[in-house]
């Protein structure tokens, strides 16, 4: 009796084991097959791979090679498995952090290590070169702004003492303060930013290092909207929805914004911009709603300004919040993002950038930045 | 196309299953032919050709022994110098059109190995000698020897299944319930080992390839990761393809035995890819002599033997390591047979320590870039690069959990405790196992999804 219990026990193991596996084998497969594929992955900023076309291809190898990429970038809910994986191995495995990303008081953040030196030295180096090309007579400024990591009590992470020994030793420029003048509180949980309305105590520094003319804090934060930011997607944790605001105040009404291109005969060309563009930050990346996203070269005029003086501004993405703020103490700022247009570039911008006493030149550039890339 | 792939579990295998099973029993051999040199095909295409090849010669090599027992012996010389000579030219094609672009001044580039050419061939190889032995009855039918050959399964990282392993499935061969489930399990466990295990210890390594100045901490955590990946990867595969194997009906040999628990070198090698020792042991320590000649060349039987392991093992320019690497195992395992083995049975805790430590020194040898790396890599776990570092402490504190599963998953622990459950609670197993089954599938899925193209440590081989 006890055996036939035991058959049968075992023979709804086999079934349940047999159905389990073939349920979930039916399901990826067949609605892999079934789903559209998808052209872009908004989650993990990038292209997802397409059908591969033999012509296209190296040889067979390559071919089949491009098939498993393809069918793994669409496999059907590919985002969620993303997170179980991530959920899996932060939560069960206890691993720290899951390709390089990981959460610390409810924040999330990339691990930046190890350092760099190479990028951060010939960044500095590019930053001085342009320092000496065009604004031997203007004051210049520099400012690093941390990644979250060091607010986060990250056991690896870059060396800030080293950066900014790297940057009195290379660059003539005087230092803004801003790790000292931001907490983790001050960016977004899901993104790398800082929030623009969490930037008064660095609009200070900014004022009391490098404008005097700036004026004390006085603007009306709006709402734009909630978002889930560049990290949410890449680290795959469950988070909740970041909430974006933008500031504001009379003087920023009559700014004028440019996009400065190159037309087809050498001579630039402006084209309007908004200072903040709230159909951009419907868009993938949220942060596009400062200035309307990633562009080389931006000009914000303030016409009501009560001074002459120009601001150059290089910058990484978070140039593009304060700007805004410390336009109110130049009549002009010029933003310049060396990640999208070559030094040897500027040249053809020479009439936007010629530096004289009136002009401050400030490179404000995040670590994460820095070290990831060689600029221009 | 790799098990540990979005593409075999979810596309080809249910295919070939699908279609596999709804073909009548006359022609299942012939689907899985057909399946396997797809399969093969969409690995390494440039080499199918010479895996049909292979199973064309050795195919009427064995016939022409059969028919001519005159040159039985002629014919077995040419089987073992055709296999052979063909592993040789491409596993050491580097070496030599190396030296001929030396003397010629040319720029002739080396053939890249055929995928489980060191697998297939000793495949091949056990057939034609046990047909020359009389062990195996010949096979007539070419398309029965051609699926025993390119069987998927086993086809590109073994084990290295006999012909008289699976003689009898080839004609006639039993499908069950039973055979199914248990060979989903068992794929599911491999696969689980390979992509939650195996992949994660490789990335270790990787990011210690990585470090600039490495400490010993991170040394022999490297060190570590690199013993259990190893372990874990060629485990994990041999789990799979024994799984597929149950699944269609087949009964392949076990590769693993729990090697690490060992506690002596011989013991080690009873358990650690078994079906080549088995091979090396029936088809060159025996025909040697083995152990019943003299001690000197007993030992002699021994170094040549693990030599040859070695050399298995390796390919290209880095081959020096994998033969010393055989080399260290046959002089250990020669000085077991003299006095070393007396100890280990007296001091068994002692004989597993050095069990261990040799297993990761040796592994530390076998990965290594060249002599030089090996040197190198030794130095680090020495303090080259200072005790410990902040790197080294976060991966150990990241990864400790990791490395505690595994060391426990590479002991027969696991699978004591569920034959426990099975006895005291058959019921909870009932609802437990495809529990486990599907979280091992789901979560090795969602690790393929999000990794890139994993390749399998021993497809080098």
């Amino acid at each position: 009796m006890e055996k036939k219990n035991m058959t049968i026990t075992d023979k709804i193991r086999h079934i349940a084991t047999a159905v389990v596996f073939g349920g979930i084998i039916l399901l990826f497969g067949i609605g892999a097959l079934i789903a559209p594929d998808r052209e872009y992955s908004v989650f993990e900023r990038r292209k997802l791979e397409q059908m591969p076309v033999y012509a296209e291809c190296e040889d067979l190898a390559s071919y089949f090679s491009a098939w498993e990429t393809y069918l793994t970038d669409q496999f059907l809910w590919r985002d969620e498995l993303r997170f179980l994986k991530s959920g899996f191995a932060h939560g069960v495995l206890r691993q720290y952090d899951v390709n390089g990303y990981y959460s610390e008081q409810g924040s999330q953040a990339q691990l930046l290590y190890p350092m760099n030196d190479e990028n951060f030295t010939a960044n500095v180096e590019l930053m001085e070169d342009i320092r000496q090309q065009y604004f031997a007579n203007s004051a210049a400024y520099y400012g690093v702004i941390p990644d979250k990591s060091y607010y986060m009590d990250a056991p690896l992470g870059l060396d800030y003492d080293k950066i900014h020994s790297l940057f009195g030793a290379k660059l003539q420029a005087k230092k803004i303060p801003l790790a000292e003048n931001l907490t983790l509180a001050d960016y977004y949980a899901t993104d790398i930013h800082w929030k623009q309305e969490s930037l008064q105590k660095v609009y200070n520094a900014f004022g009391t290092v490098m404008n005097p003319y700036l004026p004390a804090w006085q603007f009306e934060t709006k709402t734009a909207g909630s978002f889930y930011g560049v990290l949410y997607g890449q680290a795959a944790m469950p988070a909740k929805k970041d909430e974006m605001c933008y500031l504001t105040n009379q003087a920023m009404e009559g700014y004028k914004v440019t996009l400065l291109n190159i037309a087809m005969d050498g001579s630039v060309t402006e084209s309007e911009e908004m200072l903040y563009d709230l159909e951009a930050f419907a868009g993938d990346d949220a942060y596009d709603l400062y200035l309307g996203g990633e562009n080389p070269m931006i000009r914000i005029v303030n016409p009501n300004a009560t001074t002459e003086k120009k601001l150059v501004l290089f910058r990484d993405s978070f140039g593009r919040s304060i700007a805004p703020l410390l336009a109110e103490g130049y009549s002009e700022i010029v933003l310049v993002d060396l990640r999208w247009i070559r030094s040897i570039a500027l040249p053809l911008f020479a009439e936007y950038l010629s530096g004289d006493q009136n002009t401050d030149v400030l490179f404000l550039y995040s670590a994460q930045v820095l070290n990831s890339m060689m600029l221009g | 196309m790799l098990f540990s792939s979005t593409v075999f579990p979810y596309w080809f295998l249910p295919l070939v299953l699908f279609l596999y099973f709804l073909t009548p029993n006359k022609g299942k051999n012939y689907l899985l032919l057909l399946a396997s040199l797809f399969f093969y095909f969409t690995g390494d295409p440039k080499y199918t050709l010479l895996l049909i090849a292979s199973a064309i010669v050795n195919y009427l090599l064995a016939l022409a022994m059969a028919g001519f027992p005159k040159f039985k012996k002629p014919l077995l010389v040419l089987t073992v110098v055709l296999n052979i000579g063909t592993l040789i030219f491409f596993k050491f094609s580097d070496l030599w059109i190396g030296t001929l672009n030396g003397f010629l001044g040319t720029q002739w580039k080396p053939f890249p190995l055929p995928l489980g050419i060191s697998f297939y061939t000793f495949q091949a190889m056990s057939y034609t000698i046990d047909v020359y032995r009389g062990q195996a009855k010949l096979q007539k039918n070419p398309f029965a020897f051609a699926t025993y050959l390119c069987l998927f399964p086993q086809l590109i990282a073994g084990p290295i299944v006999r012909y008289t392993d699976v003689e009898a499935e080839l004609e006639h061969r039993t499908h069950s319930l039973e055979g199914f489930s248990d060979g989903v399990c068992r794929f599911s466990v491999g696969l689980a080992k390979k992509v939650l295990l195996a992949n994660n210890f490789g990335f270790i390594c990787n990011l210690f390839r990585q470090a600039e100045a490495p400490s010993a901490l991170f040394g022999w955590l490297y060190a570590i990761s690199f013993t259990l990946q190893i372990y874990f990867d060629f485990a994990g595969y041999s789990d799979m393809a024994i799984g597929l194997g149950k699944i269609f009906g087949f009964r392949f040999p076990e590769n693993f035995n729990y090697p690490y628990i060992s506690s002596s070198i011989t013991e080690f090698w009873r358990r650690w890819h078994m079906t080549l020792s088995g091979w090396f042991k029936d088809y060159v320590y025996i025909p040697l002599g083995g152990s019943r000649v003299s001690l000197p060349r007993w030992m002699l039987n021994l170094l040549i033997v693990w030599a040859l392991t070695g050399l298995w093992h390796g390919s290209g320019t880095g081959i020096m390591n994998f033969v010393l690497w055989g080399a260290l195992y046959g002089v250990l395992l020669c000085m077991e047979k003299l006095f070393l083995g007396k100890v280990w049975k007296k001091h068994r805790p002692l004989g597993h320590i050095f069990v261990i430590l040799v297993t990761i020194f040796g592994f530390v040898l076998f990965g290594a870039d060249g002599l030089a790396g090996t040197v190198s890599d030794l130095a680090i776990l020495f303090g080259k690069g200072g005790f410990a570092d902040p790197e080294a402490l976060y991966y150990w504190r990241s990864y400790g959990l990791l490395l505690l599963i595994a060391i426990v998953g590479a002991t027969p622990l696991p699978k004591l405790v569920w034959k426990k459950l099975q006895d005291r609670a058959g019921v909870a197993t009932a609802i437990l196992q495809p529990l486990l089954v599907g979280a091992a599938i789901l979560l090795s899925t969602a690790y393929l999804v999000d990794s890139t193209f994993n390749p399998f440590l021993y497809f080098r081989f």
